[in-house]
């Protein structure tokens, strides 16, 4: 029994953005309550209306469109960890949210409710900003887009209003025979947060790496494309040595942004191997840690 | 379809075990104080409420999830199954004869939820891998057996006819 809580329960979209702008900042959207529960039996969140996001049809499904896929905010982690579309044209958003907590877990949790819980250790935000992808917002004023990565301000907080709801993602539409990876370092296989997390989009011409998107989670107080690995990868040969490169030029980052802790003689090497791994994923030359092969 | 009443109470309206319930709950109440506080069905138990531990697994819609985190106005139109709803009229449910017959049970508390987990996988794939049976569990902490008698026993019951 949770105390000095209240909820509503939209119907569809129309009702949830009204109810959102009427609660303004005393409303707390919930879906899979994976997060939202669990801080408030800690109370760390007290006194909300939560609006309960479950039974809008809006939010959810994942679809093809002409500009990339559309995923809903409310599809499950489970749902997407076994989607057919995302596992061929997103494949590291569909390994990632495979990653997520428990089977429990990821049957209630949604990629909608991950991005706006802003954890610096989310799983599926890293795939969603290793994509590029886009969040499709919405208020009673109307619609905006704004990249992911630009949405999460610092850990635990979002640039979303009071008043606004993450409808969907939108990964833009890859070039033929891009691919993706992710790689994810936890203390143990399951119900473990991530210690570390990468995921890597390369686009190939012929053996030489034509554009690479790289994001890295757990590391930094924001989870973020990592440029300068980004640019050692483009244009250099698709091989074990340039994914080495690019496992270094996050190492580097990380010292940069988050100082010399403690865990750092741990953490660089192992944020060097992370990457590499999901590098050499997304460049098609296999996973050589866990051994599992082409993606 | 959920209602709200007087003093923040809400009407929830739900089947378990096949039977239709009409309960009216509060806005901070769980699934799992749903179904221990108002129905007395008391073998889904309340473990950790964090989502770490499964013993309060329940089948919501055909999928596993821990009912201390699912609000129980979440719940409404929704069908649910419990342990109570594995064993019939004709005795107990396969997975529960093979986690005795193997010995998958010492001290009891995290069973309920692990037999539901266990129920929801056969239901979707009624044929698992040790490998695959291993990940539907990975939700359910067990500090008695050390899992092998767990996953020994779910494999038996895949076995048989349900």
């Amino acid at each position: 029994m949770i105390r000095n809580v209240d909820i509503v329960r939209p119907r569809d979209l129309e009702q949830a953005l009204d109810m959102r702008a009427e609660l303004g900042e005393q409303g707390l959207p919930v879906a899979g309550g994976t997060d939202v529960i669990v801080e408030l039996r800690g109370q760390r969140i007290s006194g909300k209306t939560l609006v309960d996001l479950s039974r809008v049809e809006a939010l959810k499904g994942i679809t093809e469109g002409d500009d990339g896929i559309l995923v809903g905010a409310l599809t499950t982690h489970e749902e997407a960890s076994g989607s057919a579309l995302l596992l061929d044209r997103a494949t590291a958003l569909a390994q990632a949210c495979g990653e997520v907590g428990s089977l429990q877990i990821r049957n209630r949790g949604t990629l909608g409710g991950n991005v706006a819980n802003a954890s610096p250790c989310a799983d599926g935000l890293t795939a969603l900003i290793g994509l590029a992808g886009i969040a499709l917002v919405a208020s009673t004023t109307g619609e905006r887009e704004v990249s992911v990565e630009d949405l999460i301000e610092r850990p635990y907080r979002t640039g979303l209003g009071p008043d606004e709801i993450i409808v969907g993602f939108r990964i833009p539409r890859s070039a033929a025979g891009a691919r993706s990876h992710f790689v994810k370092l936890g203390r143990r296989d399951a119900l473990a947060i991530s210690r570390i997390n990468a995921a890597c989009l390369i686009e190939t011409d012929g053996a030489t790496v034509s554009a690479c998107q790289l994001a890295v989670g757990s590391v930094m107080p924001r989870t973020e494309r990592v440029r300068e690995a980004e640019a050692a990868v483009e244009r250099a040969p698709a091989s074990g040595e340039t994914a080495r490169l690019a496992g270094e030029a996050v190492s580097r980052r990380m010292i940069e942004v988050s100082g010399v802790r403690w865990s750092t003689p741990y953490k660089e090497p192992a944020v060097g191997a992370v990457v590499k791994r999901a590098v050499l994923g997304a460049m098609g030359l296999g996973d050589e840690t866990t051994g599992a092969g082409l993606i | 379809m959920s209602g709200k009443k007087d003093n923040g109470r809400y009407a929830v309206g739900l089947t378990v075990n096949g039977a239709r319930r009409d309960v009216v709950v509060q806005a901070g109440e769980t699934l799992l104080d749903l179904l221990r506080r108002h129905l007395r069905l008391t073998g889904t138990k309340c473990g950790c409420e964090v989502g770490e531990c499964g013993a309060c697994t329940v089948v919501l819609d055909g999928k596993a999830v821990n009912s201390c985190m699912v609000l129980a106005v979440q719940a409404d139109s929704c069908n649910v199954t419990t342990i109570e709803g594995l064993a019939d009229a004709d005795g107990l449910h396969p997975l529960q004869e093979a986690f005795l017959e193997v010995g998958a049970v010492q001290c009891g508390f995290c069973t309920p939820g692990m037999l539901m987990s266990a129920w929801a996988v056969l239901q979707e794939n009624p044929g698992p891998t040790r490998a695959e049976v291993t990940r539907a569990i990975a939700g359910n902490l067990c500090r008695c057996t050390g899992y092998q008698m767990v996953v020994d026993a779910i494999m038996q019951a895949a076995k048989k006819p349900d």
